[in-house]
């Protein structure tokens, strides 16, 4: 079996200093085509290190904060993913040994990543094998319920890194606004895929959202998620040409959840599952709210030079269906 | 129905039964206008590091007021009740307004077009006591209905039910009481009712009250 660690290497940012690639969904490619990155059987197992414990966050209370956000991705009603807690183990997270470890490192030249998850892949056939998240020590972390003033959440990291441990990648379901020494600042999300970290202190992304949920559903849908949602695809374009990188969001008028997707091709196309049927407010933005390559590969012209707009029309979704055809034309700024 | 009008004699009614409506079948068609229906608002919130909420944008939604096409068949069960079913169709707009974006998008209105179907029962009770000939029939009644609503395109249904409660008047236009004429009266019906629906078309559950009206031509026989 030919194994590689594939170059896939999501970073949660305090702010985004270091290339990542990342879509919705992982992909590689495998003899020419592309496969979603996915765990094929599960529950997936997962070590917790033993090594390498922090001031204020025993291996114990790190073993609890991440069992927690593992559970919030399992109870998601509608997807099929499971984990299990395998044990402690001497080794560390970012060690090729075939078991999926998370654990601290102390990495202080990256002064501007809290964590980060990596695969190993059998690039014979896409299959995951192995993904460790680390979290880096040289930050001040805490597991207390109510958050630590000064120190980031480990529950909270965790939860967005177990998020990437399960193929999901970055969302864009937030706001920034830059910070004057550099980086960004989060003004609110919307989606714990969000890729930059709210500041020390709280605690308000331990809570997964609609945004986050049908993208986990999308992965590994469970029997009933197909025909209880339904889906809204389509192109935008601009100047009659579609655009590729567009950020798409669907809002739901009768509940407030927002769930959105990127136009992912040169034909400027995209398509947002898991959506609750009814009604829905369809919004189009420029992907200026984090640094483009915390989605897409550097290489990849992604058109920004656009108004936000919304489409002129309510997209109706129906259960176990796909609304499709819809064409957002959105306007140079 | 124009045709049918044109066609009758009119005729001073001759003497009926007093408070009894000619006739013991009846037939209507017409259109009815049902009131807006508010559907609430919802802003498009994210969540900021403080867990308190961050409007990207606000929307505000309605079913609007509508005009379509009612029909009604009536069965006399006493000398002052009617028995009657029904059935309407309209072609509502359901409409988002969404603003205050965070982003200075414009504001707009988007919609989308539902189709409402009705399909119930009810009783029409004759009130006061009317002389002999008298051509204006005040009424009142309720009934229930089936309500079913179809999203754009016929792409989502949805079903719930309406209680309508109200009232009116049938203004005879012309009525024939010689033997063995078929045709006994014909004219206008006009009422007014409160609509109670619940499910249906709903973002937040609750029941929602609307008002209507009808004009319609009927028949009797």
């Amino acid at each position: 079996m030919r194994r590689c660690i594939a170059t896939l290497l999501v970073i949660f940012l305090t702010v985004p200093a270091e290339p990542a690639f990342a879509y919705l969904k992982f992909g590689t490619r495998v003899n020419g085509r592309q496969v979603t990155l996915k765990w094929v059987q599960t529950p997936v197992r997962y070590f917790v290190s033993s090594r390498n414990a922090v001031p204020g966050v025993s291996v114990d209370d790190f073993q609890a904060a991440v069992g927690r956000a593992f559970a919030q991705w399992q109870a998601v009603p509608t997807s099929a993913i499971a984990y299990q807690f395998a044990g402690l183990t001497a080794g560390l997270p970012g060690e090729e040994d075939g078991l999926s470890t998370l654990g601290f490192r102390n990495r202080p030249e990256l002064d501007r990543v809290l964590a980060s998850t990596n695969f190993l892949v059998d690039i014979s056939s896409g299959a995951l094998l192995e993904s460790d998240i680390f979290f880096n020590s040289s930050f001040s972390w805490s597991t207390a319920p109510a958050g630590e003033l000064g120190r980031f959440d480990l529950e909270s990291i965790a939860l967005h890194e177990i998020g990437h441990l399960s193929g999901l990648g970055h969302s864009a379901l937030g706001e920034t606004e830059l910070r004057e020494g550099g980086g960004r600042r989060v003004l609110g999300a919307e989606a714990v895929m969000f890729p930059i970290a709210f500041g020390s202190g709280t605690i308000a992304g331990r809570t997964l959202k609609a945004d986050d949920i049908a993208g986990i559903s999308d992965l590994y849908p469970d029997g009933n998620f197909t025909a209880s949602t339904g889906s809204i695809s389509g192109t935008v374009t601009k100047d009659g040409q579609p655009i590729f990188g567009a950020h798409i969001v669907a809002f739901d008028p009768a509940s407030g959840s927002m769930v959105a997707t990127f136009s992912l091709n040169a034909q400027g196309q995209f398509s947002i599952n898991g959506l609750s049927p009814g009604p829905h407010v369809v919004r189009v933005e420029p992907l200026d709210d984090a640094e483009i390559d915390s989605f897409f590969d550097a290489s990849l012209a992604v058109d920004i030079d656009f108004k936000v707009s919304f489409l002129d029309r309510l997209v109706v979704v129906a259960a176990g269906g796909d609304r499709g055809g819809v064409t957002a034309n959105v306007s140079r700024k | 129905m124009a045709a049918v009008l044109t066609a009758l004699h009119v005729t001073a009614a001759r003497a009926q039964p007093a408070g009894a409506v000619p006739g013991r079948l009846e037939f209507d068609a017409g259109v009815v206008w049902a009131g807006a229906q508010t559907l609430g608002s919802h802003d498009a919130n994210l969540t900021t590091g403080t867990g308190s909420t961050l409007r990207l944008f606000s929307s505000t939604s309605d079913l609007l007021a509508a005009v379509g096409f009612e029909g009604q068949v009536a069965v006399k069960v006493t000398r002052t009740i009617d028995a009657r079913a029904s059935m309407s169709y309209a072609r509502p707009q359901l409409t988002t307004r969404v603003s205050n974006d965070l982003e200075n998008s414009a504001s707009a209105t988007l919609s989308e077009t539902v189709q409402q179907y009705l399909v119930g029962g009810g009783l029409d009770w004759y009130v006061g006591s009317h002389r002999s000939g008298a051509r204006v029939w005040p009424f009142i009644g309720g009934g229930a209905a089936y309500l079913r609503q179809l999203h754009e395109g016929a792409t989502l249904v949805v079903t719930g039910q309406a209680y309508e409660f109200g009232g009116g008047v049938k203004l005879l236009l012309a009525s024939r009481t010689r033997p063995r004429q078929l045709m006994r009266a014909a004219g206008v019906r006009l009422d007014a009712r409160l609509v109670v629906r619940t499910k249906g078309i709903t973002f937040d559950g609750h029941r929602s009250i609307v008002p209507a009206a009808a004009a319609s031509l009927f028949v009797r026989f």
